[in-house]
């Protein structure tokens, strides 16, 4: 009752608050008058009185204030003095509000657009139901590849066999392309096994899900589920879409449902477009590889299911799913001896929680790193920033203290003072934080082009701002300002008002240590992110000059699938026949010729174990040949060397003896200074001929370690069924024969669509894009460092020279050489920017190490690299202090002396 | 303030207050005469805190105010008891009763 009474009081005196001023004012007054009256009853003068009546009564303003305190209602209206106040104080020093605002909004921005990433990358769970109780379940194939893909026999097994599990399904993703739409394009399918939607606790949008009597060999009629996503990109949308017949590599698929929106599978790099039930490989054709074999139910040797999904049955715990699937395993190895003996150990089973979205397989790691580095960067960016602040809002608040001392002095509360100060800091919070959201969204935008290790395209992820990362954002700068707010407030109300409005500034001892800490840890930050930007300098440097055995600059790349539109073996043939002769005939193009596998292309490897013959293998040693199909004219248009022999010619066809180029590489591992043209090796059991020895070529990544490769003929080898890549060389302009060549290809197949087509240089730009990536932030992150330090560095000599400013006076009237003046300012603040130095390059030679897997060609402790950015930095800082301290040495102590 | 005279025990004013409201309706001015009149100038009224306690006392429903002519026809807010105001008065003076004989208990031990 009482709470209500007041409320309805405190609300009643906010809307009336003008009438109650008034009456409040009126009331002094009659008390003023009614005591001024007394006196002068008394026999005083009537001046006298008022005086004597005005002394007793005290300053009307602070009995108005005290009154109004009473009223409960100061709290509301002081907060709207204050703001105004702020605004008054803030326009008035414009380049401390823009330098802190900026300073924050930077700073929060670039760590509210990289949280969004890492959250989006790594911390958010796919929306399934409990993906907590799920299990990526592989077949560990062999000993440092532990999940590799897994048979349908397989998955059988483990789901047959296993205790732990209360269900299990399997799913592997195949290339499509759809038609009977406006524009054929290709997609992601992904083949599942009937109980996939049932086990996620996925319920779709539109229709149904699939089920598993959809997953039967020889079902009548085959459907599909479609993504929300592909259903509104390729199908706009369309609510009557549920019945509709769409064909996925030329044969007929009804589509049953539309999947819920946000939800695209369980993998970060492969994001759904439509689910398959799996028996319904074959009718996708040779395409979808493994898949469409007719005994994909029964062949046990077909490893090609990419995931097993195991939700783990009530009460099982995942140490208990292991040790159930480690007994699985070992009864499967003495149910089939031969099958499960690998080429090094036995056969097991990698159980992986799920504790996001899945990364790309043997990526895992490099994702994991690289989005930490990204995070530290940004992390030291906005402690280096909140440093700065400090010591912005430090010096500030000292140099305010003869204005707070008067303001105390009339009486304002030292409460209400610091509340302004705070009120301060809040302002500037939230400026900084609407400057935070913008750069946050435009940093958004610029890394959408970017990808992470892996093949995980930022673009892709869809990474938005949304309410989690605005809740980040707004608590990192009401943290922040709270923070540096309170400082000085609390320094401030405990202010000794006469020595403040004195002028005497208090010598509190701790104040000069603090902010020469600010500047070794503002040097020593710095120090960290130059010396990761320059490492990263120094790598993509080297990657770009190192020689990588073949040309990019001349060649372009298209990839396509013939298979997926049903072509035969014979009409794959005469496709690339006619298409090379199209390329070939186009002005300019100097060579052309087609490999399964072009150099810096995601996928496509494919090896075989050979035999050489006159190379004595060890017991355990396995001789693993990677090779490419290739047409004739494909070292020319990538630009190959030919070192020893010839290339793969037009006559290398079938019927003809099996023909080899090798890379030198594996010319010097297994011919051993021998010639290797007119070697003989074993390839799938048939014998093949050396012919040629080729330069090295990098396949993934300048600094790879190079394996054995060979090159087939693709006439021999027959296999215009899997994705094939185009290379022309042309003597001009690249990115002119780009369009030209969709053209060739138009000509041939209408409906064909290509997966990339591209000029090589734009392929190893690609292939370098975490190296670019890294280079690009940490070069933009350490030059706003660099001058945040410097600022940090500027503030506090100046701010230490005014405070001086006596001292200095006095030891220039007494004689003291001006250079001597200058060297002592110089000198003392070397100390916290050498120590910032050293600290900053010892933390930052352990932080490097943790990065050396994007470094090239630069080690990460590279002393020449520490060298010259504390250089640098040394000058920076130097250059800094040299400014106010020449203004000190420059001191006129006359000046200065009067003005005490 | 007066060397020598005693200040205002903490908390004693609004009691204080609520005493002479409860005689008749009074103004600021009046009240802080009264108070220093009755206690022959023992006791001073500071200004300031008889203002901020009048509006306390408003809050907590113990006194109400209203604009009146006083007998020199100048305007003023008067002050006056509510029922919540007498009760509280009386649990005061009760409490402030017990206090004062507690206090002099201990002063008279000898």
């Amino acid at each position: 009752m009482r709470r209500i009474r007041d409320l309805a009081f405190r609300l009643r005196a906010l809307f009336t608050r003008g009438r109650m001023r008034r009456d409040l004012d009126e009331e002094l007054r009659f008390h003023l008058d009614m005591e001024t009256e007394k006196l002068v009853r008394q026999g005083r003068t009537p001046e006298d009185a008022a005086r004597e009546a005005r002394r007793k009564f005290g300053s009307p303003g602070r009995q108005r204030d005290r009154a109004r305190w009473a009223w409960g209602l100061s709290t509301l209206e002081d907060a709207g003095a204050d703001l105004r106040f702020v605004g008054r104080q803030l326009r008035r020093d414009p380049g401390f509000a823009l330098g802190a605002v900026l300073t924050l909004g930077l700073g929060i921005g670039a760590n509210t657009a990289i949280f969004s990433v890492a959250d989006h990358a790594l911390l958010r769970r796919p929306p399934v139901e409990a993906p907590e109780r799920l299990v990526a379940v592989y077949t560990t194939a062999r000993r440092g590849f532990p999940k590799a893909a897994s048979s349908y026999p397989d998955f059988v097994d483990y789901r047959d066999m296993s205790r732990t599990f209360a269900a299990m399904a399997a799913y592997s993703s195949v290339p499509l392309n759809v038609g009977e739409i406006d524009t054929p394009r290709l997609a992601v399918g992904i083949l599942v096994t009937g109980n996939y939607f049932e086990l996620l606790g996925v319920r779709p949008q539109l229709g149904r899900p699939l089920d598993p009597g959809d997953d039967r060999q020889g079902a009548a009629e085959r459907v599909v589920v479609l993504s929300h996503a592909f259903w509104r990109e390729a199908f706009g949308a369309d609510p009557a879409i549920v019945g509709r017949t769409i064909r996925l590599n030329d044969s007929p698929f009804v589509v049953v449902g539309v999947g819920p929106p946000g939800f695209d599978g369980l993998d970060l790099s492969t994001a759904a477009d439509v689910w398959i039930p799996m028996f319904a490989g074959p009718t996708l054709g040779p395409g979808a590889g493994a898949a469409s074999d007719a005994d994909v139910a029964t062949n046990r040797g077909a490893r090609w299911i990419g995931t097993l999904i195991g939700r783990l049955a009530p009460g099982a715990s995942l140490a208990g799913a292991r040790a159930d699937m480690d007994a699985v395993s070992r009864r499967l190895a003495e149910r089939y001896p031969d099958e499960r003996a690998a080429v090094d150990g036995p056969r097991g089973i990698t159980l992986d929680p799920i504790d996001g979205y899945l990364l790309p397989v043997g990526s895992e790691d490099v994702l994991r790193r690289f989005v930490f580095l990204l995070l530290a960067v940004v992390g030291i960016t906005l402690l280096l920033g909140s440093a700065n602040l400090a010591n912005l809002l430090l010096a500030r608040a000292t140099a305010r203290r003869g204005e707070i001392g008067v303001r105390m002095a009339l009486g304002a509360g030292s409460g209400r003072v610091a509340r302004q100060l705070l009120t301060e800091s809040l302002v500037l919070a939230l400026l900084g934080c609407g400057v935070a959201l913008a750069v946050a969204w435009l940093m958004l935008g610029g890394l959408a082009a970017f990808e992470l290790p892996g093949g995980v395209s930022i673009g892709d992820l869809g990474v938005r701002l949304d309410g989690g990362v605005l809740g980040f954002a707004l608590g990192l700068s009401v943290l922040t300002a709270l923070l540096f707010g309170l400082v000085p407030a609390l320094q401030t109300s405990r202010l000794d008002v006469v020595r403040a409005v004195k002028g005497e500034s208090a010598r509190r001892a701790g104040a000069v240590p603090l902010r020469k800490l600010l500047v070794a840890v503002q040097v020593g930050l710095c120090l960290v992110l130059l010396a990761g930007s320059g490492l990263f300098i120094r790598t993509m440097r080297n990657s770009l000059a190192a020689d990588l055995g073949f040309e990019p600059a001349g060649a372009v790349a298209a990839r396509f699938n013939l298979s997926l539109l049903g072509y035969t073996e014979e009409g794959g043939q005469a496709f690339l026949d006619g298409l090379l002769a199209g390329v070939r005939g186009i002005p300019g193009v100097e060579a052309a010729g087609v490999g399964t596998l072009v150099p810096f292309q995601d996928g496509g490897f494919r090896g075989a174990f050979v035999e050489v013959d006159g190379y004595e293998r060890r017991p355990d040693e396995e001789i693993r040949v990677d090779y490419v199909a290739v047409e004739p004219g494909y070292f020319e248009a990538l630009g190959i060397p030919i070192l020893e022999g010839r290339g793969i010619t037009g006559g290398d066809a079938s019927g003809q003896a099996p023909v080899a180029v090798i890379t030198r590489f594996m010319a010097e591992r297994y011919w051993e200074g021998r010639s290797a043209v007119g070697g003989r090796m074993s390839f799938f059991e048939i014998p093949v001929e050396v012919v040629g020895v080729v330069d090295t070529p990098v396949w993934q990544a300048v600094g790879e370690e190079a394996t054995a490769f060979a090159f087939l003929s693709q006439r021999q080898l027959q296999s215009t069924s899997s994705f094939l890549t185009l290379v022309a060389r042309t003597s001009g302009d690249e990115a002119a024969l780009l369009p030209v060549i969709r053209d060739r290809f138009r000509e041939l197949d209408r409906g064909l669509s290509l997966t990339y087509l591209s000029t090589m240089d734009d392929l190893v730009a690609e292939a370098l894009m975490p190296q670019r990536m890294g280079m690009t932030l940490l070069t933009m992150f350490a030059a706003l460092a660099i001058v945040l330090a410097a600022v940090g560095v500027y503030g506090v000599v100046s701010y230490t020279v005014r405070r001086r400013a006596r001292d200095i006076g006095i030891r220039i009237a007494i004689g003291a050489p001006r250079a001597r003046i200058l060297g002592s300012v110089l000198w003392e603040m070397a100390v916290p920017v050498v120590a910032g130095l050293l600290v900053g390059g010892i933390a930052a030679a352990a932080l490097a190490r943790t990065v050396a897997t994007f470094m090239y060609g630069v080690s990460p402790g590279d002393p020449w690299t520490f060298f010259v950015i504390s250089a640098l930095l040394l000058v920076v800082s130097f250059g800094a202090m040299l400014l106010p301290a020449r203004a000190a040495a420059r001191t006129d102590p006359v000046r200065v002396l009067r003005a005490e | 303030m007066p060397i020598g005279k005693p200040d205002m025990i903490r908390g004693t004013l609004d009691m204080l207050i609520l005493k002479i409201l409860s005689l008749e309706p009074m103004h600021g001015w009046g009240i802080s005469e009264r108070i220093e009149g009755i206690s022959k100038d023992e006791l001073k009224v500071n200004q300031g805190s008889l203002y901020a306690s009048l509006h306390k006392l408003t809050r907590e429903g113990w006194i109400r105010s209203y604009w009146r002519r006083t007998e020199n026809n100048r305007r003023a807010r008067y002050y006056e008891l509510t029922r919540a105001g007498e009760k509280q008065l009386g649990l005061e003076a009760e409490r402030w009763g017990r206090l004062s004989t507690a206090v002099h208990d201990i002063l008279a031990t000898t």
